[in-house]
């Protein structure tokens, strides 16, 4: 069962907290964690390629091919899959 | 991942027993390959097809390259007219996405083998025991090693005319950094902020996704990660998180290191969450933080072409791991 993050007497202690300097960043009073951090997963119906046992050689791949006799499939693109950093 | 293609349970499932599946960085992108070998390699192929952008194509086991295809564009790559195809999540999961991996995986098979697999027909036929298998299986998302500690960060945004990249990666926090944060958590009201260096880490990782490795410099990053104590006892200490952020790259080159392609952009928010902290063993037990009221735009340089397609959007979510061999999860 998500929880408010933050009952509303916490909030205005946090915001004493914060430094007069410092933008006043109001607290969510009611907040459901749980489901905001869900939905910033990628959901499921595109994080199966996860499961895929990538090789990050196409040198040594074409090696294996060879070994296994299979055809290589080739997904080139600019910078780091795994990470989405491309 | 962009390919949409290649979430497809069936293509998925095909991929692990019929091929051998390679992700490599393309040609203008060296530095992001892990083989150097690689880069002369798929120059030999085609250096100009290889250079920038998604590419696909099935290599045989003596060497020799088939038709180069793209998937998101639903054609050869010879072929595509500019009209985009596959670029949204709800368009990547058509069938349409997968009818070039389908075509061009068949030409490869029946080049190798003569004749198309058993699982190959059984696959396309309506699914089979490993298609299900991988229909119900758990994505696998990065996972400190023994000893490790830190966050796994979790992304989604829109850029420019994809509607929904994500990405999925951890930043560590040395052992340390990580018994030191919460030790001074020894009453409610008790405050403590994650050290500068380690926030720093974080921010890198909570950048939003579609240009090639984004890197922020440290004065490109703000904010701050703290720990608010509301229950101590003699074992656990638990409360809330508060924070924010304030991503501002500076330079096009700390945005993308595909020149022709790097944007700009900056994204402030706040970050708020829950945490659990060990005071017996000096740990994490659990933390979950997410950004909340976040301001996102990007920063092209010129050109309408440039503009984003879809409203700028900026999801992150934020958890705590410990190493198998680290200390209590």
């Amino acid at each position: 069962m998500a929880r408010p993050l933050l009952p509303p007497w916490i909030s205005c202690v946090l915001a004493a907290l914060v430094p007069a300097q410092e933008p006043q960043l109001a607290a969510p009073a009611t907040f459901d964690l749980d489901a905001a951090f869900a939905a910033a997963r990628p959901p499921l119906a595109e994080a199966r390629w996860t499961l895929i046992p990538w090789r990050h050689s196409l040198t040594d791949a074409l090696v294996e091919a060879k070994e296994q006799n299979k055809p290589i499939y080739l997904f080139v693109n600019d910078g780091d899959v795994d990470s989405g950093r491309c | 991942m962009r390919a949409g293609l290649l979430s497809d349970p069936r293509v998925v499932s095909l991929l692990r027993t019929l091929f051998v599946p390679v992700h490599i960085s393309a040609c203008n992108t060296p530095d992001e390959m892990r083989d150097a070998r690689d880069a002369a390699l798929l120059a030999k192929y085609d250096a100009t097809t290889f250079r920038g952008g998604e590419r696909e194509a099935f290599v045989l086991p003596d060497g020799t390259m088939q038709q180069v295809f793209l998937s998101l564009n639903g054609c050869d790559l010879t072929s595509y007219s500019g009209g985009r195809c596959h670029y949204t999540a709800e368009a990547r999961r058509d069938e349409g996405a997968v009818r070039l991996f389908r075509h061009r995986g068949a030409l490869a098979l029946k080049a190798l083998h003569g004749d198309l697999p058993g699982p190959w027909r059984e696959t396309w036929d309506g699914g089979g025991e490993a298609t299900a298998a991988i229909e119900a299986a758990a994505p696998v998302w990065p996972e400190p090693g023994a000893g490790e500690q830190g966050f796994r960060v979790f992304v989604r945004n829109s850029y420019r005319m994809y509607d929904d990249l994500h990405g999925a990666e951890l930043a560590l926090v040395d052992a340390a950094t990580a018994s030191a944060w919460g030790t001074g958590l020894s009453g409610a009201g008790d405050e403590a902020a994650l050290p500068r260096p380690a926030f720093v880490a974080l921010a890198r990782a909570m950048v939003p996704r579609g240009q090639v490795a984004t890197w922020l410099a440290e004065s490109s990053i703000a904010g701050e990660l703290v720990l608010h104590a509301e229950h101590v006892d003699e074992h656990t200490c638990s409360g809330v998180v508060t924070g924010r952020f304030d991503l501002a790259p500076q330079q096009e080159s700390e945005a993308g290191k595909r020149p022709e392609a790097a944007c700009r952009f900056r994204s402030t928010g706040q970050l708020a969450g829950r945490f659990v902290w060990d005071r017996e063993g000096r740990c994490l037990r659990e933390l979950r933080v997410v950004a909340v009221d976040v301001a996102f735009e990007w920063l092209p340089r010129t050109g309408p072409d440039r503009q984003p397609v879809f409203a700028p959007r900026h999801q992150v979510g934020i958890e705590w791991l410990n190493g198998p061999t680290g200390k209590a999860r």
